[in-house]
């Protein structure tokens, strides 16, 4: 999958997802999918809603960190591009 | 090496919160089982907006599986819309029924919810003796049926089967029964007290003669989804810490077998009743260690023993005792194994 910065990630449906202490865990109804993220992880797993882009995204996360656009990409596709191998995020 | 679901679990029991939730939906049933735990039918039902509060109290608490139970579930005419809510809210949902009021649409419907786990009451081979049990002529048929089409839109079905005086002769052939659907088989010996502590269902229970003339390879438990009875006694187990039961009008227990109140939900929040202030009881119970059942921690026929933490307290009223009932079938259990 090639993410866009027009891409707009979207939880897959057959995962649960529940914050727990300020931690996100994704689990998969067979029990064996599990991951978890936290801190900026979090923090981008909660502006995923199936509208945001992932443009939005990054400025959402250069105004939160005062980072570059540049370096909230990289670190956001390679998040991104880590849950759609393991088909928590779909990109629609 | 601790798996991260390990640690996870861990964490939900560190923070005490419940990763699973068995909610009876209602206690209403048209079966009249001769052996059913639930003291009566009737009571205060959460309505539909309560319910779905509740769904979003839990999903806050971090919890994922939500079992639905009864009475019969599907008596509720509002059955769907809760399911429709708990799947909105991305919970893993499995249903206990009498498998009797569904029907093709209905299953459909269920699917398209996500809905894949089913366990179903089994309590004969033959419709006589199911029917008769269940006090409802025409169940095993329905239920068959039923059965056929939930396997054709594969769903994962367990035949839940009590074993007692009226049906034990038939036990193989129930097994039979789910080997030839492919499902899994879950059969049990023990028999709850009814919720308010009464013990005529016991009288249902199997004697020494009845109890050599079954396969004990058949059993392996069943009382409780999740939890696995072929271990031994259960000295302590996850009720009221990785999971909870509620009851139709929002009474929260640590099991649905553990009838033990520790809060309502119509009187204060889930976050109060199990993370901020837990009552003295669910302390207690939270803490409870295998060496502090005593008698069960220094029986040496424990293995042989079916001990549920819940049927315990709900025959003796005490959270650390041993439970007659399943010392009863645990030394018939040894005395047949040493006799072969």
């Amino acid at each position: 999958m090639i993410l866009k910065l027009d891409s707009v990630p979207m939880v897959n449906d057959a995962i649960s997802v529940r914050e727990i202490d300020n931690e996100i865990i994704f689990i998969e109804e067979s029990g064996k999918g599990i991951h978890t993220t936290t801190d900026t992880g979090l923090f981008i797993y909660k502006k995923i809603d199936g509208n945001r882009s992932l443009l939005d995204i990054i400025k959402s996360v250069c105004e939160e960190y005062d980072i570059t656009e540049e370096i909230a990409k990289n670190d956001i596709f390679e998040f991104i591009d880590d849950l759609v191998n393991k088909e928590i995020i779909t990109i629609i | 090496m601790e798996s991260l679901r390990d640690k996870i679990l861990q964490k939900y029991i560190q923070s005490n919160r419940p990763f699973s939730v068995l909610f009876e939906v209602t206690k209403r049933c048209m079966c009249k089982c001769i052996h059913c735990y639930l003291a009566d039918n009737s009571d205060n039902e959460l309505s539909l907006k309560e319910i779905k509060d509740l769904f979003i109290q839990l999903k806050n608490i971090g919890v994922v599986n939500l079992g639905l139970t009864g009475g019969e579930p599907f008596l509720r005419k509002d059955i769907f819309e809760i399911i429709k809510y708990a799947y909105e809210n991305h919970f893993f949902i499995s249903i206990l029924t009498t498998g009797i009021l569904l029907d093709s649409e209905k299953i459909k419907l269920l699917k398209s919810y996500n809905v894949n786990q089913f366990e179903i009451s089994i309590l004969g081979a033959k419709a006589e003796t199911h029917d008769k049990i269940m006090n409802y002529k025409g169940a095993f048929d329905k239920t068959i049926e039923n059965i056929n089409l939930l396997k054709k839109e594969n769903a994962i079905i367990s035949l839940k089967a009590t074993i007692i005086k009226q049906n034990y002769k038939e036990l193989v052939q129930m097994a039979n029964i789910a080997k030839e659907f492919n499902v899994e088989f879950k059969a049990n010996i023990n028999i709850a007290p009814k919720t308010d502590g009464n013990k005529i269902t016991l009288n249902y229970m199997l004697n020494e003669e009845e109890l050599n003339e079954i396969d004990l390879k058949l059993i392996n438990g069943g009382l409780i989804p999740g939890e696995d009875y072929s271990g031994g006694a259960l000295l302590t187990c996850n009720a009221g810490k990785l999971s909870i039961g509620i009851s139709s009008n929002g009474e929260i227990y640590p099991c649905l077998l553990f009838r033990k109140s520790i809060g309502n939900i119509r009187k204060k929040s889930l976050q109060d009743i199990l993370i901020k202030n837990p009552s003295n009881f669910l302390k207690k119970l939270r803490k409870i260690k295998e060496e502090d059942v005593k008698r069960c921690y220094k029986c040496n026929i424990k293995k042989y023993c079916n001990r549920c933490p819940g049927i315990s307290y709900l025959e003796t009223k005490k959270i650390a005792s041993a439970n007659p009932s399943a010392c009863y079938i645990a030394n018939l259990v040894f005395n047949k194994i040493s006799k072969n």
